[in-house]
């Protein structure tokens, strides 16, 4: 069934806001950033409406993306990238459940926008234990939940 | 293809998050069609993306939804754009050069002439009655010439009757 734009927002607005906000960390410029993503989204609804399509998993893409000037920004500032990770502990409960190093490949691929390739680069880790620690990650939260 | 091997590697959720290879995504987008099982795994792994971000979720203040619809029906209106200005050929010396060199002068004043539209009922008024008038001359001429006959053929039988 093709979702509406106001649909989309009734349904997701709430857990897109979530995950902005554990990225940016910032109510008020979470809700800019949840505004712009909407107005993106009302310029192309029939891509989300395609069939096959999960609306959720398409939606966290859009924002990924629309976010990634923030991550630029803040590499740009040179903020210490394990100083950033931390920050996101407080923000989600389920990190405490996890490793160091499924914490680490979590927040890198959820909220940074990481690739696996780039994340076993960074760490000098072979990609496949990277792929393993995330998959980890997702049964801890799973299990959490 | 072991493939309970290559849901356990972790790709799945590594794709799901947008941080798979372009080449990985062709393979898994491939693998997806082909077995049911990568399939079903993938389905389960989107359901759950979902649950966890349900999870995380912040309800949004009230006033953003009318918010989001404001700036959307901003973005909706087309600026009105300044007319582009065309350089004319006055201005361009250039252009008044190679213009003399190549082409001929030629009148460029219209021989036509503008008419308001309120003129053309008066037009048809007018070709109306010039036709009446035409008519009627024509009738009044053949008239005449009947009378002018009568009256010749009138005086020729007064000539032949016979005095007394």
């Amino acid at each position: 069934m093709p979702y509406s734009l106001n649909e989309l927002y009734d349904k997701y607005a709430a857990m897109l806001l979530g995950y902005i906000s554990g990225i940016v960390d910032d109510a008020k410029l979470a809700e800019q950033h949840l505004v712009s993503i909407y107005n993106k989204l009302a310029l192309d609804l029939s891509e989300i409406n395609t069939e096959g399509c999960n609306v959720w998993c398409h939606l966290q893409k859009l924002a990924q993306k629309h976010l990634s000037g923030f991550y630029d920004t803040a590499r740009a500032n040179n903020r210490a990238e394990q100083t950033d990770v931390n920050s996101y502990y407080a923000r989600n409960k389920f990190l405490g459940l996890m490793s160091e190093e499924q914490k680490l490949v979590f927040c890198y691929v959820y909220y940074k926008g990481k690739t696996t390739s780039q994340i076993a680069a960074e760490l000098k880790k072979p990609e496949e234990s990277i792929r393993k620690a995330l998959k980890e990650a997702f049964i801890i939260i799973k299990r959490g939940s | 293809m072991n493939i309970q091997q290559y849901i356990e590697s972790g790709i799945l959720e590594s794709y799901i998050l947008g941080s798979a290879s372009e080449e990985e995504i062709h393979e898994l987008l491939y693998f997806k069609d082909k077995y049911p099982q990568i399939r079903s795994a993938l389905y389960e792994l989107e359901t759950d993306m979902e649950l966890i971000a349900q999870k995380m979720a912040v309800t949004p203040p009230p006033g953003m939804w009318e918010k989001i619809e404001a700036s959307i029906n901003e973005v909706a209106i087309i600026p009105e754009y300044e007319p582009l200005k065309l350089k004319s050929p006055k201005e361009d010396s250039n252009y008044n050069d190679l213009k003399r060199e190549q082409f001929i002068e030629v009148e460029s004043e219209s021989n036509q002439m503008r008419v308001h539209k309120n003129w053309k009922w008066v037009f048809a008024a007018v070709f109306v009655l010039s036709k009446i008038f035409l008519i009627c001359a024509i009738y009044f001429y053949l008239e005449n010439r009947q009378a002018q006959q009568q009256i010749q053929v009138l005086k020729t039988e007064l000539k032949q009757i016979p005095v007394k």
